[in-house]
């Protein structure tokens, strides 16, 4: 088995806060990992730490590594935005550019030194298709993002994401702030892209978790309590903790 | 809040389960003593009342739907809703076989040959009913032993269907003692049904798979 991201001894310090203690975990290529966990237990924290988005914290500090493709991202002479480039991320709530429909897709293409416009139109398509947004956007290209509905812009981000071809995707709750039917399309397209990225979920709804991913690691106080295939964690856990988490008899 | 609800809703699945499995026990050991008794009324009112009492395992399948369907249980509520829905399925089965053996007991009771009824047939009606109380405890109760004591009587109701066949075998070809072997065969039957759900308490309790086909593997190749 191939292994996109790989943590070995992650430890997280924000100030003395000790957030993520020997966090050791190997995330699949081209599958679903879910982390699940109660609010605070450090899920957000570790998937900052591998597009190293907690950089932008003065109090952060590390050690540990995290590999990708089995180059430590921490290396000093990793390229951030290049990393930012091939680990791509979504959050919680969308947050499209304050720009047209088509600019937002282009905007990370136009970083890459890609100005040709025939290319721009043909790699905005294809990632709006890709994030199955292509339909209900096409005629309207120029218009603000803005002006989208919720679901519509969080697949937006999706596709500005996957416009740089990504190797990784990580997604904070990406659907908590959606509508059912939203969150159900944005499900299916994590089942489309999956294909292609190595997908990383944060997610609070159990079931979803189920739903979409392959593997699932469950966080606790900032240690990873258990780590496995879905099936198994969610049918057969071993852990007490792990069990009356997803039960909801915690605390 | 949610949590209660769903340990509330399963729990009610647990009663009516066990008031279908004393109702279930009932009518194995009616439906034996219809047959050993030669009781044509006994039988009739087994036979009757079988669709009635079977209602009640359709509602606890029901009732697991539910649960499975709108709790979206997880971890051991989900495999403790897949055991209680086995088990009620099981014993449908079982009750449906007492209602077999009721009417070999109106057969046998109508017919001009006289049959002999040997200790074995009321030795393995007790063996399937005790099993069926230690599987029903085991799920109930969470208590992989009593699981155990359950499945390790189907060996004995082996071993005595296995000697009643084999001495009154000779006399079957004569018809008189073919009702004799249908019934043992039909508490057999019953013990598979015990064992079936074995596997699937067994799973509710521990959370991994034991299958118990080793055990049917080695009593037929031996």
């Amino acid at each position: 088995m191939e292994y996109r991201i790989e943590a070995e001894e992650l430890n997280v310090y924000f100030g003395e806060s000790h957030i993520l203690k020997d966090i050791s975990i190997k995330m699949p290529t081209n599958e679903v990992t879910a982390l699940i966990g109660p609010s605070g237990c450090g899920k957000s924290t570790f998937i900052r730490s591998i597009n190293r988005m907690n950089d932008l914290i003065p109090s952060f500090r590390k050690n540990g590594t995290v590999l990708l493709d089995g180059d430590d991202v921490y290396d000093p002479k990793m390229d951030v935005v290049d990393l930012r480039m091939r680990v791509g991320m979504v959050f919680q709530k969308p947050n499209p550019f304050p720009k047209s429909i088509f600019d937002n897709v282009a905007y990370g293409l136009g970083i890459q030194g890609i100005t040709d416009k025939e290319v721009l139109r043909e790699r905005v398509e294809q990632s709006l298709r890709g994030a199955a947004l292509w339909d209900e956007v096409k005629d309207k290209l120029e218009n603000s993002a803005l002006g989208l509905s919720g679901g519509q812009q969080q697949r937006l981000c999706i596709a500005r994401t996957i416009a740089v071809e990504p190797e990784v995707i990580l997604m904070d709750e990406p659907c908590s702030a959606l509508d059912p039917i939203s969150t159900t399309k944005i499900e299916d397209l994590i089942h489309k892209l999956k294909n292609e990225y190595t997908i990383i979920i944060v997610t609070h709804n159990m079931q979803q978790a189920t739903r979409v991913s392959k593997n699932t690691a469950f966080f606790l106080n900032g240690e990873i309590v258990e780590s496995g295939l879905t099936e198994k964690i969610f049918i057969e856990p071993e852990d007490n903790r792990t069990e009356d988490y997803i039960t909801g008899r915690f605390g | 809040m949610i949590t209660l609800v769903l340990e509330r809703r399963l729990k009610s699945l647990e009663d009516e389960l066990l008031g279908f499995s004393w109702e279930t026990i009932g009518r194995v050991d009616k439906s034996v003593k219809s047959f050993l008794d030669e009781d044509i009324y006994l039988a009739r009112d087994i036979i009757e009342k079988t669709d009635e009492i079977n209602k009640e395992s359709y509602k606890i399948e029901h009732g697991c739907l539910k649960v499975l369907g709108l709790h979206q249980p997880l971890a051991k509520d989900l495999r403790l809703g897949a055991a209680l829905l086995r088990t009620s399925i099981e014993l449908e089965r079982i009750n449906n076989l007492s209602a077999y053996i009721a009417r070999y007991a109106i057969d046998a009771g109508e017919s001009d040959r006289t049959c002999y009824k040997p200790p074995h047939i009321q030795f393995m009606s007790q063996t399937v009913q005790d099993m069926l109380k230690d599987a029903v405890g085991a799920l109930l109760n969470e208590d992989i032993q009593l699981l155990k004591r359950s499945t390790r009587s189907y060996v004995n109701l082996q071993d005595f269907y296995n000697q009643m066949f084999l001495e009154y075998d000779e006399l079957t070809h004569g018809g008189s003692q073919t009702s004799l072997i249908l019934v043992g065969r039909n508490l057999l039957s019953m013990g598979h049904h015990v064992m079936g759900m074995a596997d699937r308490i067994a799973y509710s309790i521990v959370g991994k798979q034991v299958m118990h086909h080793k055990l049917f593997h080695n009593m037929l190749l031996r």
